[in-house]
C-alpha cells in the first residue's frame, strides 16, 4: 500500500479530518497521536485485525446480552425482558462509538448495520447476535461473506419476512400462494445491485423463489433461533435471475447461487463503493473515487478492507474540498461531543433516550430497510438544531445524568479547539466565545458549550 | 365522478367517465376560490398502504378470490371484520370507523386506483417520485409542497412545516422549511443562562452563509415563534382526544400550527407505521388504521371550524398486490387509495374509475391499475385549496389535464 500523500505536510487539521471520518471525532490527545504515528501507519493499524480492547470490554460488562446467544437471551427473557435488551443495545452502541480503541471498526459496523438494516423492535433477542455474528466480523472481510451472514441470520429472515416465504403450491387443484417478495426485492435494491442494477419484477419473483425454504426457527415451541433450511418449502422449478439460470431440482444452492451472482455483479461493486464513499467522504461523492473503489471491489473479489483503503487513501479524501464539508448526523454529533470533552459515561440513557431519540436516530430502531441516512444533509433539521444546542449546554454543564465531563479551564479555549479541530477558532467565533460571562455556570464551561453548539462543530 | 356499482358494471375497465380536459375550469375557478389562509396537511403513510384494505371493493366479484384469507367481510352489522358500506360497492375498513361520520357529512372523500407507474416498485424510488416529481440522481430537489409554498403569496419560516425526524423531500424549498419531530420539547433550556446562551448562539450563527448557519438560525427563529404563540402551549380544544402515538402527537402539533395563525400553508406529517404489510396484514392494519382514524378524528374535533380552510390529504407511495401472498400479506403493488378530508371537499364519495380486479385488468397481471395519476390529484389540490397558479409546473415534465373532481362548487 503506497500512500499518495506521504510527502504532503501532515497538519493537525488533516489529522482532525481523518479522525472525523474514520473515527467518531478527535478525543483529547488523538490529533497529536495521529501526527506522531503518521497518517499512513494510523490507517494501516485501523485496517488491521482489531486487537483486544479490555478498557472497552470493561465498559460493556454491564450489558450481559451482548455476549449471549439469542437462545440464551430468550431463555432468560423473564428476568431480562425486551426493555432491558433495548438498553443493552442502545447503551453499548454509543459506548462503543465513544470509547472503542479501533474507531474505524465502529464507523464501519455502523455503516454496514444500516446497509443491512434490521429494525430491532419485535425481535430484540436477535439483534445482539445479528451485529456481533453477522455484521461485525465481516466489515473488513469479503462482501460475499457479509452478505451470506446477513441472508441466513434470523434477524434478517424475520425482518424481511423470508421466514414466511415458501413455494407456491396446489391444493385440490387450486393455487395457494406461498411467495413473499420482501427479502428478494430488498436484497437486490438495498443490499447489492441497487434499484438501477438492471432487474425487473420477474427477477424479484425468481429471487424470492430461490430463497423459499430459508427459514429461522423462531416460532416453534422450543425455538433454537438458528437458521434452518426447510427443503419441502423450497420451490424446485427452474428460475432465472437476470442473466443467472438456476436449473430445476436444487435446494439451498439456489439461494447461494443468487448471492454469488449478485455479490460479483458490477452493479454491486458500484453501489457498495458509492455508499461507502458517501459515508466516509462526502454526501455527493466524487465519481472518480467511487469508480476506483468499485474497481478495487471488482479486482479483489469484494474485499472490503481493500475498498475502504482505496477510499481513505484517495487524493479526494485528503483534498481541501473534503474537509469539514459533511454535516454530522445526530449519532456523529453526540459521540463526537462526548469524545471532545473526554466525558466518562457511567449511564448512557441520557444520551440515547434523552438525545438520540429526540433527534430521530435511536440506534437499531430505524424501521425502513434502507437504514438511517448517511447523508448529513438529510439531518439538517432547523428546529431540532435546538436539541443539539441543549445537548451541548447540558454536556458542558455536567447536567446529563450518568455523564461526567472533564472540563478544566487551565489550558484555555484555544487549546480545546486545537484538540478538536486542529486549529484555533476564527477571530469572529473567538470574539463570540469571549463574550461568555461568569455566572452560575463558570465562563469556561459556557465557552465549551458554545464550541460544541457552534456551526463549526456541526460539520466534520 | 363517483364510482357507483352500476357505473362499474356498465363501464369498461378503463372508461373515462367524467374525465375531461378541464384545465381552464379547474384552474380558473381555483385561483379565485382558494383562500390565502388555507392550510394543506399531507399525511404520508410510508411503506405503501393497501388501498384494497382502506376501501375494499366488496362487491367486485374477484375480490374474495384474490384475497382468500385477508378480505374484509361484506357489510354486516355486528360482524367485527366486516367492511363499513360506503356506496354499495366499496366498504371502509372497520378500524377506520371514526371516519365514517365524516364521510356521511360529506367532508371525506376517497380516491381509488390512484398512484404512479413505477416499474421499480421500490419504496424509496416511489416516495422520491411522489414527493418531488422526479427520480433523477443528485442532491435533493425541491419538493411539491415546497413548490406550492414558493408559488403562493407570503414568506416566512413557518409557511411550510414538516413534522418528521428527518427533512422530508416534500417540504424542501428555496426559503427553507420548519421541520421538527417535537415542537413542545424544542426550547432552548440551558440552566441559569438561557438568555445569554440564546444571544451568543445567535451571534455564532449570524454570519454563516452555509446550510448549517441557515439551519441554526431557522431553529432559533422557530423557537421564538413557538415561544411567543399561545397555541403551542394549550390543550386540544373541543374535548379532542388524540391517540397516544407518534401520529397522534404529530396531528396535535399540526392542529397547533393551524390554530396559531403563523401563516402555515403546508404541513407534512411523516408516518412510519407498519403499512409495508408483507405478512399478517390484518393485524397490522387493524392497529395502524385505528391510530390513523383516531388521529384524524381528534384533529377534526380539535380544529373545529378551521376545517373550512383545511384539507387533509392521506397518501402513500404505492398500493399493494391485488392477490394476497403466502404470508397473509401483500407485496409491493402499483395503484392504491388516498383520502381527502376538509370543508371544501365534495365528500361522501369514492372517486376515480374502478379498473377492476380480474387478472386481465391488472397492471402486469398483478397490481391495481392506475386510473388517476397522483399528480392530477395533487395539482388539483394545489390549485383549488392553496391557489397555486396554473402556470406553476408542480411536477416536472407533467402537464396535468384531468379533473379528479375532489372539490365542491
Amino acid at each position: 500500500m503506497t500512500f499518495r500523500h506521504s510527502r504532503k505536510a501532515q497538519s493537525p487539521r488533516l489529522a482532525a479530518h481523518l479522525l472525523n471520518r474514520a473515527a467518531f471525532g478527535p478525543a483529547h490527545g488523538d490529533i497529536d497521536s495521529v501526527l506522531e504515528v503518521g497518517f499512513e501507519r494510523w490507517i494501516d493499524d485501523a485496517l488491521a485485525a482489531p486487537g483486544d480492547d479490555p478498557a472497552l470490554e470493561g465498559r460493556l460488562a454491564p450489558f450481559p446480552s451482548l455476549r449471549q446467544s439469542s437462545l440464551e437471551i430468550w431463555k432468560n427473557i423473564r428476568n431480562r425482558p425486551d426493555a432491558m435488551l433495548r438498553e443493552d443495545l442502545h447503551s453499548s452502541k454509543i459506548i462503543r462509538c465513544i470509547y472503542a480503541r479501533n474507531q474505524l471498526i465502529e464507523v464501519l459496523t455502523d455503516f454496514w448495520y444500516n446497509h443491512f438494516n434490521v429494525m430491532a423492535k419485535e425481535r430484540y433477542p436477535l439483534i445482539a447476535s445479528y451485529e456481533r455474528d453477522a455484521i461485525r466480523p465481516h466489515v473488513l472481510g469479503k462482501f460475499r461473506n457479509l452478505l451470506g451472514a446477513t441472508a441466513r441470520h434470523p434477524a434478517m429472515l424475520t425482518y424481511l419476512d423470508n421466514t414466511s416465504n415458501v413455494a407456491n403450491r396446489y391444493e385440490a387443484g387450486v393455487l395457494v400462494e406461498g411467495l413473499n417478495e420482501n427479502y428478494g426485492r430488498e436484497l437486490m435494491e438495498l443490499h447489492t445491485i441497487s434499484v438501477q442494477g438492471g432487474y425487473h419484477q420477474p427477477d424479484v419473483v425468481d429471487t424470492a423463489r430461490a430463497f423459499t425454504g430459508w427459514q429461522a426457527d423462531c416460532f416453534s415451541r422450543n425455538p433454537t433461533f438458528a437458521y434452518a433450511y426447510v427443503s419441502p418449502k423450497h420451490d424446485c422449478e427452474p428460475k432465472r435471475v437476470m442473466a443467472l439460470e438456476l436449473p430445476a431440482s436444487r435446494d439451498e444452492e439456489d439461494g447461494e447461487g443468487v448471492l454469488d451472482y449478485l455479490a460479483s455483479h458490477p452493479s454491486t461493486a458500484r453501489f457498495v463503493a458509492y455508499r461507502l464513499t458517501q459515508r466516509l467522504l462526502s454526501d455527493e461523492p466524487p465519481m472518480s473515487v467511487v469508480n476506483r473503489a468499485a474497481e478495487t471491489f471488482a479486482t479483489t473479489g469484494g474485499d472490503l478492507r481493500a475498498v475502504t483503503n482505496t477510499i481513505l487513501r484517495s487524493d479526494e479524501f485528503w483534498s481541501d474540498g473534503a474537509i469539514a464539508m459533511k454535516v454530522k448526523t445526530p449519532l456523529e454529533f453526540v459521540a463526537s461531543a462526548i469524545r471532545a470533552v473526554g466525558a466518562d459515561v457511567s449511564d448512557a440513557r441520557s444520551i440515547t433516550h434523552g438525545a438520540l431519540l429526540r433527534m430521530g436516530m435511536l440506534p437499531y430502531e430505524c424501521s425502513p430497510p434502507c437504514g438511517y441516512s448517511n447523508r448529513g444533509s438529510d439531518w439538517l433539521n432547523g428546529f431540532d438544531w435546538i436539541q443539539r444546542f441543549n445537548f451541548a449546554c447540558k454536556l458542558a454543564a455536567n447536567e446529563l445524568s450518568g455523564v461526567k465531563s472533564d472540563i478544566s479551564p487551565d489550558s484555555g479555549i484555544d487549546e480545546m479547539w486545537r484538540q478538536v479541530f486542529g486549529r484555533v477558532p476564527s477571530p469572529a467565533t473567538a470574539a463570540v466565545l469571549e463574550k461568555a460571562t461568569d455566572g452560575h455556570l463558570p465562563r469556561f464551561n459556557k465557552m465549551v458549550a458554545l464550541t460544541l453548539a457552534s456551526p463549526e462543530f456541526q460539520w466534520h | 365522478m363517483s364510482i357507483s356499482r352500476r357505473r362499474f358494471i356498465h363501464a369498461t375497465a378503463l372508461a373515462t367517465i367524467g374525465t375531461r380536459l378541464a384545465v381552464d375550469s379547474v384552474f380558473g375557478r381555483a385561483a379565485s376560490a382558494a383562500r390565502i389562509d388555507s392550510t394543506l396537511v399531507v399525511v404520508f403513510l410510508r411503506g405503501g398502504v393497501d388501498g384494497l384494505a382502506i376501501a375494499a371493493p366488496y362487491a367486485d366479484e374477484e375480490y374474495y378470490r384474490v384475497r382468500p384469507t385477508i378480505a374484509l367481510g361484506p357489510p354486516r352489522r355486528g360482524e367485527p371484520n366486516s367492511a363499513i358500506d360506503l356506496d354499495g360497492f366499496f366498504g371502509l375498513h372497520p378500524a377506520l370507523w371514526p371516519l365514517k361520520p365524516l364521510y356521511d357529512e360529506k367532508l371525506l372523500a376517497i380516491v381509488h386506483a390512484v398512484g404512479a407507474y413505477d416499474s421499480t416498485r421500490s419504496h424509496f424510488v416511489a416516495q422520491e417520485f411522489m414527493e418531488t416529481g422526479s427520480v433523477a440522481n443528485g442532491p435533493p430537489k425541491s419538493g411539491w409542497l415546497g413548490r406550492c409554498a414558493e408559488s403562493t403569496p407570503g414568506r416566512g419560516l413557518t409557511k411550510v412545516v414538516g413534522l418528521s425526524p428527518f427533512v422530508p423531500r416534500s417540504v424542501v424549498n428555496r426559503d427553507g422549511a420548519f421541520v421538527t419531530s417535537n415542537v413542545a420539547s424544542s426550547v432552548l433550556a440551558p440552566t441559569g443562562w438561557a438568555d445569554e446562551a440564546e444571544r451568543l448562539l445567535e451571534d455564532l450563527y449570524a454570519n454563516r452563509r452555509d446550510v448549517v448557519g441557515g439551519t441554526g438560525r431557522a431553529g432559533l427563529q422557530a423557537m421564538r415563534i413557538v415561544r411567543s404563540n399561545r397555541a403551542f402551549a394549550i390543550q386540544p380544544a373541543n374535548g379532542a382526544v388524540y391517540p397516544d402515538t407518534s401520529l397522534g402527537h404529530a396531528m396535535t402539533e399540526a392542529a397547533q400550527f393551524i390554530k396559531s395563525g403563523v401563516g402555515t400553508r403546508c404541513i407534512f406529517v411523516n408516518v412510519e407505521a407498519h403499512y409495508d404489510t408483507h405478512q399478517n396484514q390484518a393485524s397490522s392494519n387493524a392497529t395502524d388504521f385505528a391510530d390513523l382514524a383516531g388521529s384524524l378524528d381528534a384533529f377534526r374535533t380539535d380544529i373545529g371550524s378551521a376545517l373550512e380552510k383545511t384539507l387533509i390529504l392521506v397518501v402513500s407511495e404505492f398500493g399493494r398486490t391485488v392477490r394476497e401472498n403466502g404470508s397473509k400479506g401483500t407485496d409491493h403493488g402499483t395503484a392504491g387509495a388516498m383520502m381527502a378530508l376538509g370543508g371544501s371537499v365534495a365528500g361522501g364519495r369514492v372517486l376515480g374509475n374502478w379498473p377492476g380486479l380480474a387478472k386481465d385488468r391488472l397492471h402486469e397481471q398483478r397490481d391495481l391499475r392506475v386510473t388517476t395519476d397522483f399528480r392530477d390529484l395533487f395539482t388539483e389540490v394545489a390549485a383549488h385549496h392553496l391557489g397555486v397558479p396554473a402556470t406553476t409546473r408542480l411536477f416536472s415534465g407533467y402537464v396535468s389535464g384531468k379533473e379528479v373532481g375532489l372539490f365542491r362548487g
